[in-house]
């Protein structure tokens, strides 16, 4: 039982890892060079798939995390209780700060290139620390395997 | 799990699962988004996007595939087959990047930006297939490494 819950963590928490380090690697400088217009449909397009995948990824690492760290036991609990409590973090904070966000820039609403520029830098920062986060929580999900 | 596999595991996953979620992103995402660009715009993006990730992927496959090597030669049984299965995919992903997808980027990458190479369309097309089939190929590598290691973990993976 322990293994299978192990192989879901570690795939979804691997594709989701790689997601958001994708989008913080090759999106992000990208969106920095252009033009206020056109990152905000490129911003919207990006969004129109990426938020039908990466939450889903996230929900199920959570839970096998979960379900990981339940049926573990010393070191690997610890660990896994870590990682958990990690993807809960991304998960409220994605809720509560980018999600805002996300939905001012992907409206059609006219808004000021001053406004759209700070919160373009305001997401770009979020991105960054949740990225962070979730790199290292997946090793985290990785060490909980191996103890 | 035995200590000697411990820092091999870790950055063979860590390194393996980076690699496979770009993989999958790019697949979901940016093959998505290219397909509805006209190919002025495409070629600009594309050309743009294969600059970053150049660097990137190929160097997270090659720790990947290193630490996974490491890994096999100190493991046995189940554990060692399915790292061994692991690099192979792996080792198909670097082969078919270099000889069908390595051609096609430098086609993009050595014009001026926003300068659409000949039969461009045909380009985008065979990129894009064989980026679906790489990205089947890393999702099943990542798959045997994980397994793997879950065999190391326990009596399962002794021979």
């Amino acid at each position: 039982m322990n293994e299978w819950w192990a192989i879901a963590m570690l795939i979804s928490g691997g594709l989701f890892a790689g997601g958001v380090v994708s989008i913080a690697w090759e999106r992000v400088p990208a969106w920095q060079t252009t033009t206020t217009p056109d990152f905000r449909i490129g911003f919207a397009h990006t969004l129109r798939r990426v938020d039908r995948l990466q939450p889903a990824l996230l929900s199920i690492c959570l839970a096998s995390t979960i379900g990981y760290a339940v049926t573990a036991t010393g070191a690997a609990r610890t660990l896994a209780g870590f990682a958990a409590a990690g993807l809960l973090l991304i998960l409220v904070g994605s809720a509560a700060w980018l999600v805002p966000i996300q939905r001012t820039l992907k409206s059609g609403t006219e808004l000021p290139p001053a406004v759209v520029d700070g919160l373009r830098a305001q997401w770009r920062r979020g991105h960054l620390i949740r990225t962070v986060v979730a790199v290292a929580v997946f090793v985290l999900t990785v060490a909980a395997t191996t103890v | 799990m035995p200590d000697a596999l411990r820092p091999w595991t870790i950055l063979m996953l860590s390194a393996g699962g980076l690699f496979t979620g770009g993989l999958v992103w790019y697949a979901w995402e940016r093959v998505w988004i290219w397909r509805r660009l006209d190919l002025g715009e495409f070629a600009v993006d594309f050309r743009r996007s294969v600059r970053k990730a150049d660097p990137a992927m190929p160097i997270l496959l090659v720790i990947c595939g290193a630490a996974a090597a490491v890994f096999a030669s100190l493991a046995d049984g189940r554990s060692r087959t399915l790292a061994l299965a692991g690099i192979g995919l792996l080792a198909v992903i670097l082969v078919g990047s270099i000889v069908v997808a390595e051609p096609i980027n430098s086609q993009f990458r050595r014009l001026p930006e926003g300068v659409v190479p000949p039969q461009a369309e045909r380009l985008r097309r065979r990129w894009r297939r064989f980026h679906l089939i790489r990205t089947g190929l890393g999702i099943a590598a990542l798959a045997c490494l994980i397994t793997a290691v879950t065999y190391a973990g326990s009596s399962r993976g002794v021979a």
